[in-house]
């Protein structure tokens, strides 16, 4: 009968390779370095969460006045600058946050409703809640016995 | 097989077992540093980042700087290391996470400040 060889030593070495490969394996763009991830503007997520879809975006450095939010067309749409500049009498020795402008549309997958729209800017993360039409909300159907 | 045969199967010695269920993300943040006469400047990019977690620490010459930030199924690490020059004095580091953004001064010793040195003329 064949059993599994299991080398201590090997399967700790190979763990150190996946972990290597891993780095480099990255799920573009959300695992790529900060400074490749720019090439698409922030990050964003989206959630379901029943009654509400949840939006987050990471927009660390950005002012309140420097976001824009709106609901036109049945399409949610953020806007967004951010200007880094160097600070008067400083020499730069690294510079990887750079301007940011950004522009995004998204069509969500279920209809919401636009007055009950809330957008919070906590810790450099824009969070966006957004009620479903009353319609679009889940329900529970019960099942009789026929 | 046999109930016998079942419970006589030891298992694989997987060592991810014994690590946490929520696995830890490392993310390297983007960084801007900025230098003058008196001090360093950094700023981090940490979104999300929670301020009780910001850990900086100084040792010989080597600033690194993390802090963490609780997703919805994972835990990211934000982290770098910087090779700091011999000016800066280790006492003089602050830091203030603003917005998302780690700020962090490293102020320089006295005696590496540029000083002027007058010339005399006899």
């Amino acid at each position: 009968m064949l059993t599994q060889w299991n080398n201590v030593a090997l399967s700790g070495l190979r763990q150190e390779m996946d972990r290597l490969f891993q780095r480099f394996e990255y799920d573009w763009p959300t695992d790529a370095p900060a400074w490749n991830r720019d090439l698409d503007g922030p990050q964003f997520a989206l959630r379901d969460a029943g009654e509400s879809l949840e939006i987050t975006a990471d927009v660390p450095g950005f002012q309140i006045e420097d976001l824009h939010v709106s609901f036109e067309q049945g399409s949610l749409v953020v806007r967004g600058e951010r200007s880094e500049s160097v600070p008067e009498g400083y020499s730069v020795h690294r510079k990887e946050r750079g301007t940011v402008r950004f522009a995004r549309a998204f069509t969500l997958p279920a209809r919401i409703d636009p007055d009950k729209i809330e957008a919070s800017l906590r810790n450099g993360v824009l969070e966006l809640h957004l009620p479903k039409a009353a319609e679009e909300r889940p329900r529970m159907i019960s099942v009789k016995a026929a | 097989m046999t109930n016998a045969a079942v419970a006589n199967i030891t298992p694989h010695q997987d060592q991810r077992l014994s690590q946490p269920t929520r696995p830890v993300r490392e993310v390297r943040p983007a960084v801007d540093v900025y230098e003058n006469a008196d001090e360093l400047l950094m700023r981090a990019d940490m979104p999300g980042a929670d301020a009780d977690s910001v850990k900086i620490r100084i040792e010989n010459s080597l600033l690194t700087v993390q802090a963490q930030r609780e997703g919805s199924d994972a835990t990211l690490q934000y982290y770098r290391a910087f090779q700091v020059p011999d000016s800066v004095d280790p006492e003089g580091i602050s830091a203030e996470l603003k917005q998302g953004v780690l700020h962090v001064q490293l102020k320089k010793h006295e005696r590496a400040k540029p000083r002027v040195i007058q010339i005399r003329s006899t």
